[in-house]
């Protein structure tokens, strides 16, 4: 029996044992009293409510194609562009680091003060999946097998040659490896604004109607079919990037590794890197009072980073605006990090104890492939259904939006270790145990922080997002309120704070793991 | 043709800086070959042959001193579709077949296709892989490989041929084979040929003139000629010419090595 139908089979199993144990404890009504449903009663309520389906449907994919087919035009023209011009990536960066970072949900009001009808819904789809499908793109294009470009350069090619012939086709894989995230990120992005109401359709809207008057099984239908629609699309764009990945490789010897991070700034002088950062910086705030003077804004409405200051510390009611805002960044900010930790921690175990007991290892596969999937606006509810609106709740949705991410990168890390050391150390009589600890452990700790820094801003987000819907803390919370009470400035301030900690927060960490890299380099 | 009919190497000088210690790759190398001959660059590692070859190809530029053939510097050559190089990788474009793989000098050099694809069959059966047109790289062999990238050297019949170690990564048994066939395809058009290698016996079977390099700083000692007749054989190689002059090679390399 070859290896792929043993996993397939095991894979297949677990998932058998899921759906009964799910079934069984819905039934049995074992948590929660009867917040979770038995699959039965999920896939009846499903169908008597076949009637509303099509127009939530239709109404959540058509935003969420649309801005996934404008977003992903502009990530890959950016990488492109990126990629051929490295002062254009270095100036843009403190935007793609911004975009990367922002916790989706601080745009949803003021995109809805800005636009009418569903485009707050494509433009946040179109923000959700630039990140992902730019960075992809930029690396795919730029790393190539240096010595293909030669043997074009050899034969009277141009830069432009080099990237006919080869770049772009090259990148394909890497390309199709952003598309595969940004896929659901559109979904993610538009469920996230159809919350924000306003709009009658859709499935966010349909969630938020349903967490309201307590239906369960309806909320888990919702949920369930939200994940199938993500997975659907995971799996559509995994098939074609490792279609033309399996035509890439074949004859090169030793095809680069794709590094996951952009360009170091090791090449330039510390004055040099110092204009740079603030050039990457000032990009940020021209575009952003750029876009609302475009969007020709009522200056009360909309504020720029000008407006935001006054607001903080010269306005009239500077002083309680700065403690509201404090004492929401108290309640917010623990709660990521805890959520954070936990996630990494448990992530870092579990992929261990996988690298341990390999078998267990493909059990598991499909419980990474659903919660991988399932939409953080879809996954909210449900968590906040079981746990009830509490810190709990928050902590969970945290944990939950860390941990698969996470232990992806780290079982990743924990794999690559280099065959060859291994067989040094299993020639030596070493155990399994030894061989993790001598060889893939040390490599996996760099694995920690790029892990961390990846969760870091899904954890700020998972954090807010529960507080905006369910538990009435923190940022989150500030945010919904203040859109009540049309507290414009604190909108853009909650915004503005947010996007600042979280880009601060993963630059320490990629700080970090630089130095670390550098001195594990070779 | 009128004027120097030379590959002309001008006293150049090529060092790179690396984590802040310079290393000289090439210190005042001159050289200089008949138009029309095969020049050898054999030498340890780390001696500037690879260099010097980069540099031919005009995908390097050095520090001083000049290269030319026939008095037209390496980036007009290259512009010109003149020079044809096959590397150690066979470097092709894994999702390309042979035929396309082949092809592809031609495409960057704009030239129609449809014109050239009774030369690019030739080449195909030229290096013996009539059947694996539409094969793509995966599908091939290594020494498979390494043959479509030396068809694609020679597809825009170039007048230089720059050859960095094309067989390096074969095994003893195929890469006499491979010397014997390339001596076959470079008889039958003498385009000036360059070949950096490490092995001795490739270099005699191959060149008119052997060019040995030694490094820290890379420079030439001496360029030894090799005047067996060709076509070369496989008995050649058990001659007391061949071994004589293999003696005298290697007498040279470790001599300058151990220096």
């Amino acid at each position: 029996m070859s290896s792929s139908t043993g996993s397939l089979r095991r894979s297949a199993g677990s998932l058998l044992i899921v759906v009964v144990v799910w079934e069984l404890v819905g039934k049995l009504e074992l948590i929660a009293g009867g917040t979770f449903p038995p699959l039965s009663a999920i896939f009846g309520r499903l169908y008597d409510d076949r009637a509303d389906y099509p127009q939530h449907l239709a109404a959540t994919l058509r935003s969420a194609g649309i801005g996934f087919a404008v977003g992903s035009v502009i990530a890959i023209g950016c990488g492109i562009l990126f990629a051929q011009f490295k002062m254009l990536e270095r100036i843009f960066r403190g935007v793609s680091i911004t975009f990367f970072a922002v916790p989706l949900i601080v745009l949803v009001p003021v995109l809805l003060l800005a636009f009418q009808g569903t485009m707050p819904r494509i433009i946040l789809a179109i923000i959700a999946v630039y990140f992902p499908v730019m960075v992809s793109t930029l690396i795919g294009v730029r790393d190539i097998d240096p010595r293909l470009a030669e043997v074009i350069r050899v034969s009277g090619g141009t830069d432009r040659d080099v990237m006919r012939f080869v770049r772009l086709r090259a990148a394909l894989p890497a390309i199709f490896a952003g598309l595969r995230v940004g896929g659901p990120g559109a979904l993610l992005g538009v469920m996230l604004v159809e919350f924000g109401g306003g709009v009658r359709w859709g499935l966010g809207t349909y969630l938020l109607g349903s967490l309201g008057r307590g239906e369960p099984a309806r909320l888990w239908g919702i949920g369930l079919l939200a994940t199938m629609i993500a997975g659907i699309s995971y799996g559509v764009f995994s098939w074609f990037g490792a279609y033309f990945l399996r035509t890439n490789l074949s004859t090169t010897v030793s095809m680069k590794a794709s590094s996951t991070t952009l360009d170091s700034d090791d090449r330039y002088t510390g004055l040099q890197r110092l204009v740079l950062g603030i050039a990457s910086f000032c990009t940020v705030l021209v575009l952003w009072s750029g876009a609302l003077r475009l969007m020709n804004l009522s200056p009360v409405v909309a504020r720029g980073p000008v407006a935001v200051v006054r607001y903080l510390f010269t306005g009239a009611r500077g002083a309680d605006a700065r403690d509201r805002l404090l004492s929401a960044l108290g309640e917010t900010l623990p709660l990521a990090g805890i959520g954070l930790m936990f996630g990494l921690l448990a992530a870092f175990v579990l992929a261990l104890l996988l690298d341990l007991f390999p078998i267990v290892g493909s059990a598991f596969f499909p419980f990474a492939l659903i919660s991988q999937s399932m939409p953080l606006p879809a996954l909210t509810p449900l968590i906040v259904l079981v746990f009830g609106r509490s810190v709990l709740a928050t902590v969970v949705v945290t944990f939950s939006v860390t941990f698969f991410p996470s232990y992806v990168t780290i079982a990743q890390a924990l794999s690559s270790s280099p065959q060859g050391a291994i067989d040094v150390a299993e020639s030596y009589g070493a155990r399994r145990l030894q061989v993790l600890r001598f060889i893939r452990l040390p490599q996996a700790i760099g694995s920690l922080l790029t892990a961390a820094r990846l969760a870091a801003p899904r954890a700020l987000l998972g954090v807010m997002i529960a507080e905006y819907l369910a538990t009435g803390n923190g940022l989150g919370n500030l945010l919904n309120e203040s859109r009540g009470k049309l507290d414009y400035g604190m909108i853009w301030t909650v915004g503005a704070v947010s996007v600042t900690f979280a880009v601060l927060l993963t630059q320490i960490i990629s700080k970090l793991e630089r130095q670390i890299g550098r001195k594990f380099l070779v | 043709m009128a004027g120097e009919t030379l590959l002309k190497i001008d006293n150049v000088s090529r060092s790179f800086d690396l984590r802040g210690t310079v290393v000289h790759a090439l210190k005042n190398v001159s050289l200089q070959v008949p138009a029309g001959s095969f020049l050898a660059l054999i030498g340890p590692s780390g001696c500037g042959k690879s260099t010097l070859l980069r540099l031919l190809a005009g995908l390097d530029t050095p520090d001083a001193g000049a290269l030319s053939v026939n008095g037209v510097d390496p980036f007009t050559l290259r512009q010109q579709g003149s020079i044809g190089m096959a590397f150690q990788d066979p470097a092709l474009l894994p999702w390309r077949s042979v035929r396309k793989n082949i092809a592809l000098p031609l495409q960057i050099l704009k030239r129609n296709l449809d014109e050239y694809s009774a030369r690019i069959q030739s080449l195909i059966e030229l290096v013996g892989l009539s059947g694996f047109e539409d094969a793509v790289p995966g599908q091939l062999s290594g020494g498979m490989r390494q043959r479509v990238s030396i068809a694609r050297a020679l597809v825009t019949e170039p007048n230089i041929l720059l050859l960095d170690e094309p067989f390096g990564a074969l095994d003893e048994i195929l890469r006499r084979q491979m010397n014997l066939e390339l001596q076959q395809i470079w008889m039958k058009r003498r385009p000036t040929t360059v070949l950096v290698t490490h092995a001795i016996d490739e270099a005699i079977a191959l060149a008119d003139s052997v060019a040995v390099m030694t490094s820290r700083p890379g420079r030439v000692v001496e360029v030894v000629q090799i005047d067996l007749p060709r076509p070369r054989t496989t008995e050649m190689f058990r001659s007391t010419e061949f071994h004589a002059i293999a003696d005298h090679l290697s007498e040279l390399l470790f001599t300058h090595a151990t220096a």
